[in-house]
């Protein structure tokens, strides 16, 4: 069943504060999946915000001096905001209180940051991956996503999604036309 | 309508180029072109998406700078693209085949859509691919259909109409991807000066690009190389 976007806000917020990092991944992969059926702003900056916080929950580094724990905090009162803003159908101001979300999530990351790419452009990354796994194109999902179609098409090289579905035509096949093609 | 080209004139997807930028192909683009008589052709807004844009992006920028090179001395041809109305034409459709409780499903993209209604526009009916979505919808839509049931969980409808427009306007084109490429340079001599290595070398190449992006399975790679590379 869908999920309403007030719902997700109480979700998300229930696995944040039992800093339940397998909830927020299931509730990621339900808003990554809302994406891929029916595009919508809010749905997404869900499936960035989720696939973040679960990022920050399973790293103690985050937590080593007390701003993960300051950020928890945070990120909770404005989940409860985003509710809010969701029931009463205020969605551009839903969209920028999850932009102060992510934001503030960026922030932490940056304080102490372990690779060139953040942690909000690696989850872009992801998302789009997922999306093309999944079956929508790689300029769609790189454009939904925010992310880089270079970048995107080199990582899902990375995985193995090209395995999961079978191509009709067999390498043989190809190469028998682009022999004809050429000769 | 613009000229039509030569038989062996192929329109290349950015995805292609990507994936033989990042493995170091670029050259066989050359190659290729030096013993025949077509055109790689790209659409303005690949350029755009090749060249422009990651010029400025410094993990990209070489990669940029091999593809300019590669059109500044008519390697490959950029050709304006369709009118846009005809792209956008060819997008709707596709993105009216599949729905989900009466949604329509986006799949495909205006530079995906640029590419195939170029192709269509110029009678080429040969389109170096590497991106998978586009080139399932074309060639095995059902098989799409049923993966995207199978990863989204959800029923997937197909509007009939729009399917037999979309097959009818892309009936007669065919795809290849990069891998194919670096195949068809391999049996013309390109992989020649690695010796006793040469298999081996093309096989490695094959891995390279799939790792590159281009949508291959190892399986489908392992099959062709036990078959035809490692006997």
């Amino acid at each position: 069943m869908t999920l309403t976007l007030a719902e997700t806000a109480v979700l998300i917020g229930s696995a944040l504060r039992n800093h339940d990092v397998r909830a927020m991944r299931k509730i990621n992969n339900r808003c990554v999946e809302e994406t891929a059926l029916r595009f919508q702003q809010p749905t997404y900056n869900y499936a960035l915000i989720t696939y973040v916080l679960a990022k920050i929950l399973s790293k103690p580094r985050y937590f080593k001096h007390g701003q993960g724990k300051e950020l928890i905090s945070t990120v909770d009162r404005l989940l409860r905001t985003c509710e809010g803003l969701a029931k009463t159908a205020e969605y551009d101001t839903l969209a920028l209180t999850q932009g102060k979300i992510l934001t503030s999530m960026e922030k932490l990351d940056d304080e102490d940051r372990r690779f060139v790419k953040g942690i909000l452009q690696k989850a872009k990354l992801k998302i789009a991956s997922t999306l093309y796994a999944q079956g929508i194109s790689l300029g769609n999902a790189s454009e939904i996503a925010g992310a880089d179609k270079r970048e995107l098409l080199l990582y899902a090289g990375q995985t193995m999604m090209f395995d999961r579905l079978h191509e009709k035509k067999s390498m043989e096949q190809r190469m028998k036309e682009l022999r004809e093609i050429f000769s | 309508m613009m000229a039509k080209m030569s038989g062996q004139s192929i329109v290349c997807d950015s995805s292609s180029l990507i994936s033989l930028t990042d493995s170091c192909f670029i050259h066989v683009i050359y190659f290729l072109k030096k013993k025949y008589g077509g055109r790689f052709i790209i659409p303005l807004s690949v350029e755009k998406e090749c060249v422009e844009r990651p010029l400025y992006i410094k993990n990209y920028a070489l990669h940029a700078i091999r593809i300019k090179r590669a059109i500044a001395e008519g390697m490959m041809d950029v050709v304006e693209a369709t009118p846009e109305k005809q792209a956008e034409e060819i997008r709707f459709i596709a993105n009216s085949i599949f729905h989900v409780e009466g949604t329509p499903l986006r799949l495909l993209h205006a530079g995906e859509a640029d590419v195939l209604s170029l192709a269509i526009e110029l009678g080429v009916d040969n389109i170096l691919m590497d991106e998978r979505t586009a080139r399932m919808l074309v060639e095995a839509p059902e098989s799409l259909r049923q993966h995207l049931e199978h990863e989204l969980g959800k029923q997937i409808g197909i509007n009939e109409d729009s399917l037999s427009a979309f097959s009818r306007a892309t009936r007669k084109l065919r795809f290849f991807r990069s891998t194919e490429l670096i195949l068809l340079a391999h049996e013309l001599g390109y992989f020649a000066d690695y010796g006793e290595l040469e298999r081996e070398a093309v096989e490695a190449s094959l891995y390279k690009l799939k790792y590159s992006g281009c949508a291959i399975g190892f399986g489908e790679i392992g099959e062709y190389s036990r078959k035809h590379l490692r006997e």
